[in-house]
Order: C-alpha cells, then structure tokens, then sequence
C-alpha cells in the first residue's frame, strides 16, 4: 500500500502550507511529518511527498539525502545521540561514547538486536556549556555523569521510567544575573517544561513513559490554565 | 571591563520565565514595539537602530543597523525577515538559551525588525534538534498574538506582521545565511552566489534580511534604553561595537555557562571571574575565542600591534587575555570574535587531538558543492587522521598549509574560511606539537582532551 499521512498528520501539513509562498517550503516539515509516522524515509514517502507538493522525486530526494536528520534506513525505536565535538569532547563526550558502545554492545551508526536503540554520534548540539551531553529521541541530558548515562541507557532498554536527579545546587556569586550555565539553564527537554509540544512533534507513542532528563529537577511548573488559542495545536515546528 | 548585566537574561531562572507575563513584567516586554509601530516611521527605525551599534552576533560582525537599510521596497514583491537560529558552531550555546528562557524578546525583535524593513512576515529558521526551543517559540508566538501584539493588526495599527518557526534538518552549514534561505525554500542546503545579496534577492527571490538570533533579541531593549545609550554601555563604544551582549564559556572551566555582559569584556575576565578559572586549577592553555571556526590563542600570547592606527595599539605588548572582545579588535589580532563563546583548553591538553575532532567536524559538516572545500576538508582530515595513527610524514605535515591555503577564499560560502582558519590557527601555534607527532616523539594512543576522566 502506497504511502499516506494520518489524516491529523495531514490537516498539520495543509495549515504549514499556508505559512509560506510556495508548496515547495513545505518539502523539509513535510519530510519530518513522515518520519515521525513511519521511523524513516523511503521511496513511497518520497513519492508521497512529492506527489503532496507537486515536486519532482528527485528533488524530494535530493532533499532527503542532504539533511543528516533524514533516516535513510530503518532505525531502532530510540535513538541515541552522544555529541562528540570538541566542546563536549573536553569534558568527557568520548568516556559517554565508551560508556554507550560497552552497554548497548554496538558502534556508532548501529541498532541494538532487539531494534530498540540506535547509537549515533552528533555534531555540536548547541550544548557546549552543559557537556557532555546526549539526545534521546527529542530530549537533551546534559552534564552527563557515567551513572546517568547508565540510568537513561537502562530507562530505554528496560522500560523503566528514570529517577529524576537533585537539581545542582545554583551557585551564583556574581549576584542575580549570575551563571545560568550548567544545571541552570535546564529544563531541557519539552516534556519536562510545562509548553505542550505542538501535535505532530512526537513521534508515535512511546512504550515507556518519557524518561526525565536525569539532571533535570522535576517540573514544578503546572500546565498552562489560559487555555491556549485554538490553533495552536495545529502549530508545528517542524 | 566586566560589566554584567541582566537586561534579556532576567527572565532566566524565574518560575515560567518564558511566558508573557513575566516578560512584560521584568523586561518591560512589548513597549519598545508598541513604541516603535504607534509613532515612529519605519525608516527613522532603522536610523535609530544604526545607534546601536549592534554588530551581527552570528559571527561575522556585521552591523545590523546597516543591514536593514539595504532593504529597499520593491514595487510587486514583498519582503521577508528570517532569523538565524541554526546554532551549530561548536563552542556555540547561546542562542538555545534565548529561545527556551526569554523567546518573547525575540518576537519583540521580529515585530520590530519587520517593520524597519517593510516586511510582513518573519521565519524563525531554528534547527530540528532544538524542540523546546521551537516549542517555546511557538508559545511566545501564539502568547503575543493572543494578546494582539502580532497578527493583523499589532498594537492596533494597520501593518500586519506575522511570525513562523521553521526547522532545518541538521545541516551546519544552513547556519550560512543563504544556505538557510535553500533550506527555508525547501531545498538542499547549498549555499548561493553573491551578489545578488539577500537584500536584493533573498528568500522566494523576495528582499530579505537575515539577522542572527541574538542580534533581533537584542533590538527591544535597545530600543527601550534608547539606542545611543544601549550602545554606550560598551567598553568599547568608540570602536562602533555596541551594547551587551551573551558571552558563553565552555571546555575546561568549573562554571561554564553563558553570561549577559557589556561588550568590552576580556577573555581573562570571561574565563576568571565568570567561568570561575580553569578546571582543577590548571594552568590555561589555550583559548578558542567564538566557535571552532574562529583561530585558537594561546595563553602566553602577546598582542603586536605597533602602529598607532590599529584599534589594538593600546593593548601592544599586553597578553591576549587582556583585550576586549569586540569584532574589530579581535579581527585585527589575527583570530576572530565570531560567536563570542569561548571554548578553553587546560594545560595538558593535546592540541592535534582537539585539531582532529574539529578537522572530523568540517569533513562531516562540508556541503560538497564547491570542490576545495569539499576535498580540502577530507584531506586535512585524512592527514589528522594519519598524526593520530603516527603514520604522517613531514612533507604531508606542511601539506596542510598548501590544502588550507588552497581552501580559503575559493569556495562559494565562508564555510571555505572556516575550515581553513582553525587548521592555520593550529598549525600556526601548534607547529612543535605537531612535529613532534610526525617524529613519533607524541603518540596518538597518549593524547587527552579531558581533564580527568569522566566520574
């Protein structure tokens, strides 16, 4: 059966359309669309891309094999993506890797047997002033400790949801508008704010609740009580 | 000179601080628009704005003022305001902690920017990877409609303004502006000739003004505090280098993080005071002032600059360390202020292990359109390679400067430069390391980039 978007998936794609002057700027939302549905890009979702945008195949393709975030194969359930530039290098990204590689039993670039997790190693992730870091999915750890990264690696392989770690203490000698690096500058991951990702950002449900970045205090913050403007759940970043 | 200040950092750390109201509570948040749309002309805002002083914060240090008045109205097309928000130069972090802690005043900056310029639509290009980032923008963005500050009629006034977040796909290079406007076409990311500049033809071939982040967040409080005074606030005002801006510290210090100072400040006081010293209290090595791209100082370094023309004349003879950071005179000490992130290194780090993850980086990130850049970058990673692996010879050593010289300048995009700076800037302090590589007297297998292993 030729592929298609969910008809939700869909009605987000036609409200991204009108946000620009051509269909064609809707090639790389569109494409994120897809993946989040089916895991990875293949012929029939190029197909369905470019016959959704009216765009030729080949520059639909062209598209997908220029962008890394592009699966291009099949990938686990999770994805694991340990930074591995200099930044994070200097304060430890290559004992993270280590760590990733010995427990999950695979090298950069494969999926565990059981195809729960892919590992992967990134390129500067913008979190240079909370390395070492990993992404997992859509969230970011950041000031990674070799425990913590046993205690996400465990969450994703087992199932179990993490245990959210003490805050770090806020050290701030340079008065109110001190430091906001480090344990500051979190939270990091959408789930642990209170903003409600914008429909279409997750990708299909996933089996474990979603674990907490683990040096993230636990949210304190409420959802919002002004209910939000009607069309904001069909917002997309993507 | 170290001069903190909090005036887009003050939301930062406050219970929902990224919301409307704490914003319009702790940042007076939308006058400055409201101000600028009720009863001022687009063109004296862009006057005005040029009193800022506020030189482009993505890394070529462009004054933003100037760069709005290119835009000049076209009869038939409209024009765009896109937002570079495609944070991916290593060392890089500040602008992620506008979006997720203060993303109002970025919308503020949209309101403002679009129209100085006489557009009516504004694209926030934020890369994938940063979801809270984007959803936090896409808070702020329906927050502000809700309230009538954006939409069809902001602040009541006739002139619509609209702003969206797009995303990339994690492609570096779409931080090159016109790369990103490819990418926001729905194209592959290969960046554009210039001319014609985006002034001219930029996004769907309409005017278009690409600014980075840091720079539009930087516009409301310019405008609140008056732009003439938000630029004297520099240490160097007289160098056109204006107002406060984020300074990130990362690497090899004990607090690193991104602090809101003056423009004016030294490396010494953002490693020092801010950043808290160096990890373990090593000595300092060596600094990588703005982002991997920019040339990598030494802590012993000197500043030269004997003619009394240069904007460093007043530093001759002082260390590097002691020199304010602005654009010129970092530019005129032979490195670069690019992102105004610096990345330190401790004594005891190895600087061919630090040359090799970054060479591995623009091997990765090349786009493969121009061939010196893409074959230039896989070469001075196979040599990199080979001095790990102890298998470089004298003659490929001095390669490197002929592949980097050879890279520079003859690539459509400064992705060209950017590889070919930092492999200079490494050879050039580095040249006794990196012989000693070549005569097996270093071994790869011994090299460190930490400080201690990870606990």
């Amino acid at each position: 059966m030729p592929f298609a978007l969910s008809p939700e998936r869909d009605r987000e794609l036609s409200e991204i359309l009108t946000r620009y002057p051509t269909k064609m700027a809707a090639c790389i939302p569109a494409l994120h669309l897809c993946q989040d549905q089916h895991g990875w890009i293949d012929d029939e979702v190029v197909d369905f891309v470019s016959r959704r945008l009216d765009l030729p195949p080949s520059h639909v393709k062209g598209v997908v094999t220029f962008y890394t975030l592009f699966n291009q194969h099949p990938v686990g359930k999770h994805q694991v993506w340990v930074c591995r530039t200099l930044p994070c290098a200097l304060r430890g990204a290559g004992d993270v890797l280590a760590r990733c590689e010995k427990k999950l039993g695979i090298k950069p670039g494969e999926t565990t047997p059981d195809g729960k997790v892919t590992l992967r190693t990134a390129e500067c992730l913008a979190s240079c002033g909370t390395a070492p870091m990993m992404q997992v999915d859509k969230d970011y750890y950041e000031n990674l400790t070799v425990e913590q990264v046993d205690a996400i690696l465990d969450a994703l392989t087992t199932g179990k949801p993490l245990k959210p770690k003490p805050p770090a203490p806020k050290s701030s000698p340079l008065g109110s508008a001190g430091p906001f690096g480090g344990a500051d500058v979190k939270p990091s991951s959408p789930a642990a704010g209170s903003v409600k990702p914008p429909s279409g950002t997750g990708s299909l449900p996933p089996p474990v609740p979603p674990p907490r970045p683990a040096s993230v205090k636990p949210p304190a913050e409420k959802p919002s009580s002004t209910p939000p403007p009607k069309d904001e759940e069909k917002k997309s970043e993507s | 000179m170290l001069k903190q200040t909090n005036y887009l950092t003050k939301v930062y750390g406050l219970p929902e601080g990224w919301k409307l109201a704490a914003y319009e509570r702790e940042c007076r948040g939308y006058e400055a628009a409201r101000k600028v749309l009720t009863t001022m002309q687009p063109a004296d805002v862009v006057n005005e704005a040029k009193k800022a002083n506020i030189r482009g914060r993505g890394g070529a240090g462009f004054p933003m003022g100037v760069k709005w008045s290119f835009m000049r109205p076209h009869p038939t097309k409209p024009a765009y305001l896109v937002i570079n928000a495609d944070e991916g130069e290593p060392g890089t972090h500040k602008d992620r902690t506008i979006m997720e802690l203060n993303p109002h005043a970025v919308v503020e900056g949209c309101i403002i920017g679009c129209y100085a310029i006489g557009a009516h639509a504004a694209y926030i290009y934020v890369r994938d990877e940063l979801h809270l980032s984007k959803a936090r923008l896409w808070e702020a963005i329906n927050e502000a409609k809700a309230k009538g500050y954006l939409g069809k009629t902001p602040f009541g006034k006739g002139y619509p303004v609209e702003v969206y977040v797009h995303t990339g796909a994690g492609a570096y290079i779409c931080g090159e502006e016109t790369s990103l406007l490819n990418s926001l076409e729905g194209k592959r990311g290969e960046p554009r000739l210039k001319p014609p500049f985006p002034a001219q033809a930029g996004a769907f071939g309409c005017p278009t003004t690409v600014n980075n982040l840091e720079t539009i967040a930087a516009v409301p409080t310019a405008f609140i505090l008056g732009c003439e005074e938000f630029s004297k606030l520099s240490a160097i005002h007289n160098l056109n280098d204006g107002g406060v801006r984020l300074f990130g510290v990362n690497g090899h210090v004990k607090r690193p993080g991104v602090y809101e100072c003056a423009v004016g400040l030294t490396l010494r006081e953002l490693i020092f005071d801010l950043g808290g010293g160096v990890t373990d209290d090593k000595a300092l090595f060596a600094v990588i002032p703005g982002g991997s791209s920019t040339p990598v100082l030494r802590a012993e370094d000197v500043v030269n600059a004997p003619d009394e023309k240069s904007p460093l004349h007043p530093w001759h003879g002082k260390s590097v360390l002691d020199v304010p950071m602005g654009v010129d005179t970092f530019r005129n000490m032979g490195t670069m202020l690019g992102t105004c992130c610096a990345t330190v290194m401790a004594e005891g780090t190895d600087p061919i292990a630090a040359f090799h993850n970054l060479m591995q980086f623009y091997r990765h990130e090349s786009c493969g359109q121009c061939t010196p850049c893409r074959e230039g970058s896989g070469w001075l990673f196979r040599i990199a390679e080979k001095l790990m692996e102890g298998t470089c010879s004298m003659d490929e050593l001095n390669s490197l400067h002929d592949i980097a010289n050879n890279i520079m300048g003859n690539t459509i995009c400064a992705f060209g430069e950017g590889t070919a700076m930092p492999a200079l800037g490494f050879l050039k302090k580095f040249r006794k390391e990196f012989e000693a590589y070549v005569r097996g007297e270093r071994k790869g297998t011994d090299a460190r980039l930490t400080v201690a292993p990870l606990s």
